[in-house]
């Protein structure tokens, strides 16, 4: 510290001319301002106020700079904060006499203002040109940790001691000892003392440096804002160096290029910038978005406000100055450049540069903003100056390059916010000596300094460093989270750095993001913490928005999330905003089942591949199950979090088989609509071994064993949902809970009766609820359920439609009236089929399923099969399609005797049974089900389901009344049952497999078929050569035409003609009929594709 | 990389199958339940090679399956950072591409692509160099390097760079 002492004599030359200079220039005024101040020091009293204002008058401009304004502000701190916040406003008017001294320092300051930064540069270089090149050769000293402990004081080193200043005037008192050493010196008597100094800090003491206390208390005699009397104390040496340690938290002052807010007054809370900072007044320029009321200027005009008014009841809003608005309400706007070049405005005596407004205030009026502030507000504080630059022509800047100016603005002033480093961050060094050392943070020392391992050979020890000479450090490839600004809690990997931002790909977006370096730490975990719950959901999570709409929760923002719902299709997914009361529950599908289009089961985890649709041909996961909608998730849509909602009869699981024979890309539907429903039931049991393969043991243990189904059916007739038995346990179960878990149901019967409650879990026997009335859950039989208010539980709904009719004389009726159906033909046609009886089992599992797949929600009315609606939407039903497929496949084979229907004699009412129209077999179990009861309200719409033909067969029992002829559907059947007149040229799938187009068909169904090949899309050719196979109709299956196929239609009022298959909804497709250009609806079913000769 | 890894599983199997044909089912069992995940700590488990051993099997109470302890050697797939892999690009569109590398994905940033290369997109989605004779679309064959991984408990996730020498397309996607 000795070494200091060249220093700060050489500045107090240059000061001391500098101050010469003036005195001339004053014209010797008054005497020399050193003499005058020591003296009157010396031997004034210290409070005596008088004398004070006198003297202050009188004394030096050096020390009354400070003085003065020091004791003004604290003035106005008692006084009122609020008021008067501007520079200028504190400052007496000065007496007449001192007035030229006063505008002469007001133009010296002025013209220091408006020095450019060379002639300022220049200026700074002149008057601390010896104190550089001496701080330059101690850096030369400074290199290596033995030079830099060389330093630290040592006993023969002058020792430090603390002494008592009045509070508020310590820097006073340093320049007093300044002025009083340089006096003495002068004199020749030195003082003892080497050097004395403050910390702003420590309010109320300042350091001297000297060998001997005798030193500094000669020293400080006599000077009015020291307290000799309390002495010197000794600081201990090792303390020293803490003594003379600039405190990192004072640091953090206002500087240059921080971000401020207004304490005050009209600009209350308003983001200021601050321009310059004067340490020594503690005052500071700054920045900010006027808040102009021009019209009240205009009004009170003659009186100029003089620095903040008080804060007006509704505050202007904060706008960019605007010469022009100035001039429309008449106000005198002076204009000139400054040294910049740029415009500067002066409107009553505010200054304006670039829109803003630019003002000195004391810096006690602002309140320094740590962080970074937010974007919004950063944004509109940078459009001020952006818009004013270019002339508003293009004053909405791009958000990015909104951006981008912020941040290279900020760091080309060098104001980085604060950053938070949290231990192991990685770091580089990017200032001082250690300049891009790499290291991990090791440690967050309290004083905001922040300890780091270096990683590099050699170094083992934990440096030091102050927070602002380090910066995170990422690599392309870093796992990393955002731990602030907008994107905060996402996570992701960096793909690039570019000085200061990082790119991150989102883990769960799957998008690109840019985020400052500053704000990311590196991260193993993965998802939005903060950003992936929603109340009490998640991210992902399957909710339930109403009865019918079930979704997966794809994105989650601050109060509402955006659920990917059932209703959509992947080509038009539909996606609903939801708050937290819109969504009624979650539901766990982990152990829900469904099934594909090969009626593969299909499990949540499966993976399956997508054939229809624009997704086909890809791959997905299953996330959750839906009754029939797979929500699936792949990487190959970026959408939504790469979450898509698909029917599960359009995919296939990846590892399930295909149908056995041939049919490669045939639907179920057609199959099943196929003229050649044993094929159905070829198909059907050849599945059998597809479901029960290896691969999917595991998952649905049992199913698809036919003869578990017989006890099933048995018991269908009871517990109805509960009769999937052994076979279909698996799905059942998952229906079961599906349709009754939350349900409130009303308790019939047993100990509770009476009893309402919510469904909480179901058995295929039992149902846990949650009773209304009592705080309990109890378990309750399934039969002693009954349904309530519409809403029915899909087992005792069955019971009742089939159990209640069927209590009748009938042989059957106490049977399951599947039975009844499957039972008749078998009896007709004795052993004919013999695989009619392990069949028949699947139906009675089979039936309830019916009931509740069509009811979306087991909702639906007692008897759907009567509801128009229903019939209607037989196929696309969530689950029918999934469960169709087992079901039907017996059912065909039920009727296969039906194709020589000369041997039934109960067919001739209809004679359609075995008809190729079988669009909607399900239909008949119902119609068969119940034919007495229900058969009066067949509406006409159930006419087109071929259903109806099963009724003949119930027909050929006693006491089925008015079911012949009952509908017109019936008449449908009938008409088309062997109608093969119009098959010529329609594709058709052989029971080999192959494809082919049907020639020369007989009226008896006989036909030949020329095989063609399907090529990848989907078309069959034919060559002109083809083979042409002898075929019997009934072994045909229809291939379905798709969208712009050439379609004839073959069955219905309309059959024979051809026309163009515009769209194809579920089982509807939209038919252009090529003689009037109609277009109409019609089943998918009635349609061929008709391949051209 | 790949490595030939010795691994065990708990396999669990119900009575139905206690039989003669136990082990050939328990291997089936074995195939289907692991080929084809993927585990953080080991990376994709590609195909089984061996079962190595089939301890006895523990009768589970109240359900009757049985659970056996199965030792197996597989082949596994896992990623490194700075490993360079081939990879068939699945997607193409403004922020980069998609590969895939087996079952592994990877994703290659526009900022890791030589800056020469430009996206366009006319009919589909790719990136042309700027002298137009290399094109990164759908179904090319790249080289790139992994850069970082994302390793999760049941996927892991890649992301690459083709921007340095020997990196890049190395096919054009099969017809």
């Amino acid at each position: 510290m000795p070494r200091r002492d060249d220093s700060e004599d050489e500045e107090f030359e240059v000061e001391e001319e500098e101050d010469q200079e003036q005195e001339q220039r004053k014209g010797q005024k008054r005497k020399s301002a050193y003499i005058d101040d020591a003296a009157e020091d010396d031997d004034e009293d210290e409070d005596e106020d008088e004398e004070e204002y006198r003297r202050r008058l009188k004394k030096s401009r050096f020390i009354d700079d400070i003085a003065a304004v020091d004791e003004e502000e604290d003035e106005e701190e008692d006084e009122d904060e609020a008021e008067d916040l501007i520079d200028d406003a504190g400052e007496e008017i000065p007496p007449d006499e001192d007035l030229p001294r006063l505008y002469r320092r007001d133009a010296e300051m002025r013209k220091r203002d408006e020095m450019s930064a060379e002639e300022l540069e220049e200026y700074i270089k002149q008057r601390f040109e010896q104190r550089t090149y001496d701080v330059g050769d101690r850096e030369d000293a400074d290199a290596g940790v033995v030079a830099q402990q060389g330093l630290l004081p040592t006993h023969e080193d002058p020792k430090l001691w603390l002494v008592e200043a009045k509070a508020g005037q310590e820097r006073e008192a340093v320049i007093c000892l300044l002025q009083k050493a340089v006096d003495m010196a002068s004199k020749g008597t030195p003082l003892g003392i080497k050097s004395a100094f403050t910390q702003d800090h420590l309010k109320g003491y300042l350091y001297i440096e000297a060998y001997k206390e005798a030193h500094v208390k000669e020293a400080i005699r006599g000077l009015r804002v020291i307290r000799a009397s309390k002495g010197a104390k000794l600081v201990p040496l090792k303390e020293m160096v803490d003594a003379i340690t600039v405190n990192m938290r004072a640091k953090a002052s206002i500087e240059p290029g921080s971000w401020v807010r207004m304490r005050a007054g009209t600009y209350k809370h308003d983001l200021a910038k601050v321009v310059d900072v004067d340490d020594s007044t503690g005052r500071a320029t700054i920045k900010l978005v006027p808040r102009l009321d021009y019209a009240a200027m205009a009004q009170r005009k003659e009186q100029p406000v003089r620095g903040f008014p008080k804060q007006p009841a509704i505050k202007p809003p904060a706008k960019a100055f605007s010469v022009q608005d100035a001039k429309e309400h008449r106000l005198v706007v002076e204009q000139r450049r400054n040294h910049e070049g740029d415009y500067e405005y002066m409107l009553n005596g505010m200054r304006f540069v670039d829109g803003y407004m630019v003002r000195q205030v004391a810096t006690k009026t602002l309140i320094l903003e740590e962080a970074m502030p937010p974007l919004d507000e950063l944004q509109r504080f940078n459009q001020v100056g952006q818009a004013h630059k270019q002339d508003d022509h293009l004053g909405n800047a791009e958000l990015a390059s909104l951006i981008n100016s912020i941040s290279t603005e900020e760091e080309a002033r060098g104001s980085q916010p604060v950053v938070q480093y949290a231990k192991g961050d990685k770091v580089i060094v990017v200032e001082g000596d250690l300049k891009s050392l790499m290291g991990k943070v090791h440690h967050l020392a309290e004083d905001g300094k922040v300890e780091v391992m270096p990683q590099m050979e050699g170094l083992t020890e934990v440096l030091t460093f102050d927070a602002a000479q380090l910066q995170k450090f990422f690599q392309s490839g870093d796992h990393v989270k955002v731990i602030h600004g907008k994107h905060e809690g996402v996570t992701g990997m960096v793909v690039r750095v570019e000085d200061g931002t990082c790119y991150v790909f989102a883990d769960n977006t799957r998008e690109e993001i840019r985020v400052f370096s500053r704000d990311l730490t590196e991260s193993a975990e993965i998802g939005m913490t903060g950003l992936d719950t929603f109340g009490q959901y998640e991210l992902h999570d399957l909710v339930v928005l109403d009865q019918q709409t079930a979704g997966i929760i794809v994105a989650v923002d601050k109060d509402t999330c955006r659920v990917l719902t059932n209703q959509g299709t992947p080509e038009k997914p539909d996606i609903r905003l939801c708050r937290l009361p819109d969504i009624k529950r979650k539901m766990i599908t982990r152990k829900a089942v469904t099934q594909d289009k090969w009626m593969n089961p299909v499990n949540v985890g499966d993976i399956v591949n997508v054939e229809e649709g624009i997704l086909k041909g890809k791959s997905a996961t299953v996330k959750h199950i839906m009754r029939g909608s797979l929500f699936l998730q792949t990487r190959e849509i970026p959408e939504h979090g790469g979450f898509v909602c698909v029917r599960a009869r359009i995919c296939r699981v990846r590892g399930g088989k295909a149908a056995p024979i041939g049919s490669a890309s045939r639907g179920m539907g057609a199959m099943l609509k196929s003229p050649a429903p044993y094929r159905a039931m070829q198909m059907g049991s050849g599945g059998a071994p597809v479901l029960s393969s290896p691969s999917r043991i595991g998952s649905s243990p049992g199913f698809g064993i036919g003869s578990g189904g017989f006890g099933g059916r048995a018991a269908g007739g009871l517990s109805g949902g509960g009769g999937g038995g052994g076979g279909f346990s698996g799905r059942t179960t998952a229906r079961a809970s599906d349709s009754l878990v939350g349900k409130m149901i009303n308790i019939a019967k047993g100990p509770f009766r009476g009893y309402r409650g919510r469904v909480v879990s179901a058995t295929d026997t039992h149902v846990r609820m949650e009773l209304e009335a009592q705080y309990k859950t109890v378990t309750v039989k399934r039969d002693q359920l009954r349904g309530e208010d519409g809403l029915t539980s899909g087992p005792s709904d069955s019971r009742q439609q089939y159990g209640a009719p069927h209590a009748t004389p009938n042989p059957y009726g106490s049977r399951t009236p599947m039975h009844t159906g499957s039972a008749t033909p078998g009896h007709a046609w004795g052993s004919a089929t013999p695989s009619h009886p392990s069949m028949t089992p699947s139906y009675g599992s089979q039936t309830p399923l019916r009931d509740s797949a069509w009811n979306p929600v087991a909702q639906t009315p007692l008897h759907p099969s009567m509801d128009p609606g229903s019939a209607a939407t037989p196929m696309d039903a969530p689950i029918p399609g999934a469960y169709g497929g087992s079901s039907y496949a017996p059912y065909g084979n039920a009727y296969t005797p039906a194709e020589t229907p000369a041997q039934t004699p109960g067919l001739d009412i209809g004679g359609t049974p075995g008809t190729p129209g079988f669009g909607h077999v399900r239909t008949p179990y119902a119609d068969g089900a119940t034919p007495v009861d229900h058969t009066p309200t067949y509406s006409p719409s159930m006419g087109p389901t071929p259903g109806t033909v099963a009724t003949p067969e119930l027909g050929g029992t006693p006491g089925t009344p008015g079911l012949d002829g009952m509908s017109p559907g019936m008449d449908h059947g009938g008409d088309h049952g062997q109608d093969w007149t119009h098959w010529d040229s329609l594709a058709v799938q052989l029971p080999t497999g192959e494809c082919g187009v049907v020639r020369n068909m007989a009226p008896d169904g006989r036909c030949q078929v020329a095989l063609g090949s399907l090529d990848a899309e989907g078309n069959l050719s034919v060559p002109p050569d083809a083979q042409l196979v002898p075929q019997n109709g009934s072994d045909l299956v229809l291939m379905q035409p798709r969208s712009k196929n050439t379609i004839k239609i073959v069955r219905g009022e309309l059959r024979g003609q051809t026309g163009q298959l515009i769209g194809v909804d579920n089982t509807d497709g939209i038919v252009k009929l090529d003689h009037n250009l109609d277009i109409k609806i019609l089943d998918m079913s009635t349609l061929g594709r008709l391949i051209a000769a | 990389m790949f490595f030939v890894l010795e691994l065990d599983k708990e396999i669990e199997l119900p009575p139905r199958f206690f039989g003669p044909r136990l082990r050939e089912t328990l291997e089936q069992k074995l195939h289907s339940e692991v080929e084809g995940t993927c585990s953080g700590a080991y990376g994709f488990i590609i195909c089984v090679v061996s079962t190595e051993s089939v301890s006895k099997g523990i009768i589970r109470e109240g359900t009757g399956s049985a659970s056996f302890n199965v030792k197996y050697k597989c082949v596994v797939f896992r990623p490194f950072r700075g490993e360079v892999l081939d990879a068939v690009v699945t997607q193409v569109n403004k922020v980069g591409f998609f590969a895939e590398a087996g079952p592994l994905q990877i994703f290659v940033s526009s900022h890791l692509i030589p800056e020469d290369f430009e996206l366009t997109t006319a009919d589909e989605p790719s990136f042309v160099s700027a002298d137009g004779e290399v094109r990164i679309q759908l179904g090319s064959e790249v080289r790139l390097r992994v850069v970082g991984t994302r390793i999760d408990a049941s996927d892991i996730f890649c992301v690459g760079t083709i921007k340095e020498d020997y990196l890049g397309v190395i096919g054009d996607p099969q017809a």
